[in-house]
């Protein structure tokens, strides 16, 4: 007999065991994208082609480009709306700050570690907090774009074989594509996991070469009261993190590990 | 009730983009199906209607919410005479009001954060310009009572001259 679903008010933490946390995080990652999005409650003003002026201020120092953006979201067969949002950038451009009027996202290509992307998602809600007239978030995501580089060896070393039982020795051959997606969700959030194979640059067309995986973990968690916000970055990034260690075979977590082990023998010599 | 569908959280410069082959998913859309409210918007008033027009709108709105409370406001003026809210506080709050629920009857992304802002503003209009303060309440019960009062005597005066009540 199904027994009914009973959400508990952390029940997004629950939705799958948790994996021991790394103390310090790993010093190499996968990760080519890393983004966090805040919602908010819609302010309107936030989309006129100015940006806040406090809020610009507030970040100028670390991301002096400022780029306004025409935004247009066009319905079939009715008018069609135009908005603006306020994109902020790094002189390098791997920081990335955008701001809507419904929410304000931070993008890296050069995630180094957990610790360093809260820190910058601190900086920045502290920055938005004043202008955005809001005391909660209606929803924080956290998303991970990873794509695990193999080489020679069977896939199944650098995946977990669970995930990609048809690449696993079942006798097929010269695979083109194969991708899968896992969506987990209780009231209070959830997380997803897309995974897939990605042919290695330069191989355009089925052949028997390892192919590169690529992990896309995401996690979001809803009505986060402003002043939760780190509380709530740690335990959407440990359930992202969990799922996105679950999804790797021992070469990968051995890849993953290696400095940390090298780390730690230094340091008992 | 639970909403199984996956928002995923947006990229800002995407490099990788997902297949979406699910019905509903941005590259292959559900038919849209035009509520009432939507047609309401679309058909009988445009948006500046809405914003400036003189025309007050009739069908099931809270803007319409919102000029009823107007009008009473100025029916009840005889029972107090002292300004309930600063107007321009009020009037923006609704401006703000309409342009979201112009936003929200066009499906505009984000639904959710509209209707969190439209709460948020609600509870705001409903503090700065309550549809009945606590001096119209007084003023009204003084009326009761005054009411009341004279009840009681006309009954006094009935038995005293040997009338029915």
């Amino acid at each position: 007999m199904d027994t009914p679903k009973v959400n508990t008010p952390n029940a997004a933490d629950s939705l799958f065991p948790l994996a021991p946390e790394v103390a310090g995080g790993y010093e190499r990652n996968f990760i080519q994208q890393a983004v966090c999005e805040l919602r908010f409650p819609t302010l309107m003003s936030l989309g006129e082609s100015k940006p806040p002026a406090p809020f610009v201020s507030a970040l100028r120092k670390r991301f002096p480009i400022i780029e306004t953006l025409n935004e247009m979201t066009v319905v079939p067969g009715e008018k069609s709306i135009s908005g603006h949002s306020h994109q902020l950038m790094t002189t390098k451009q791997t920081w990335i700050v955008r701001l809507k009027e419904n929410a304000i996202s931070i993008e890296t290509s050069r995630y180094t570690a957990f610790s360093e992307f809260r820190d910058q998602v601190k900086e920045v809600v502290s920055a938005a907090i004043p202008v955005i007239d809001s005391d909660f978030f209606t929803r924080i995501g956290l998303r991970y774009i990873n794509i695990v580089k193999t080489d020679q060896t069977h896939i199944t070393e650098w995946i977990n074989p669970k995930l990609i039982g048809p690449l696993d020795h079942q006798g097929f051959t010269l695979i083109s594509e194969y991708t899968g997606r896992l969506a987990m969700g209780a009231d209070d959030g959830g997380c997803l996991l897309q995974h897939g194979m990605r042919n290695k640059p330069g191989i355009n067309t089925p052949t028997d070469v390892t192919p590169d995986y690529l992990i896309d973990v995401d996690a979001y968690r809803t009505e986060v009261p402003a002043t939760s916000v780190e509380s709530a970055l740690n335990s959407i990034h440990r359930q992202g993190f969990s799922l996105f260690r679950w999804a790797l075979g021992p070469k990968a977590i051995e890849y993953l590990e290696r400095k940390e082990r090298l780390k730690r023998e230094n340091d008992n010599a | 009730m639970l909403d199984v569908t996956y928002q995923v959280t947006p990229l800002i410069q995407p490099l990788h983009q997902w297949e979406e082959v699910r019905p509903g998913t941005a590259s292959n859309p559900l038919p849209r199906q035009r509520s009432l409210p939507t047609a309401f918007l679309a058909d009988r008033f445009s948006f500046e209607d809405l914003m400036h027009g003189e025309q007050t709108p009739v069908a099931d709105s809270a803007a319409r919410d919102y000029f009823a409370h107007q009008a009473a406001r100025q029916n009840l003026s005889f029972l107090t005479s002292r300004p309930i809210s600063s107007p321009s506080n009020v009037e923006s709050i609704a401006d703000e009001r309409i342009r979201l629920l112009a936003a929200k009857y066009a499906g505009q992304t984000g639904q959710t954060e509209i209707a969190a802002r439209l709460a948020i503003l609600n509870r705001r209009l409903a503090k700065s310009a309550p549809l009945v303060t606590v001096e119209q309440v007084a003023a009204l019960e003084a009326i009761a009572d005054e009411l009341a009062a004279s009840a009681a005597e006309s009954k006094i005066r009935a038995s005293r001259l040997g009338l029915a009540a």
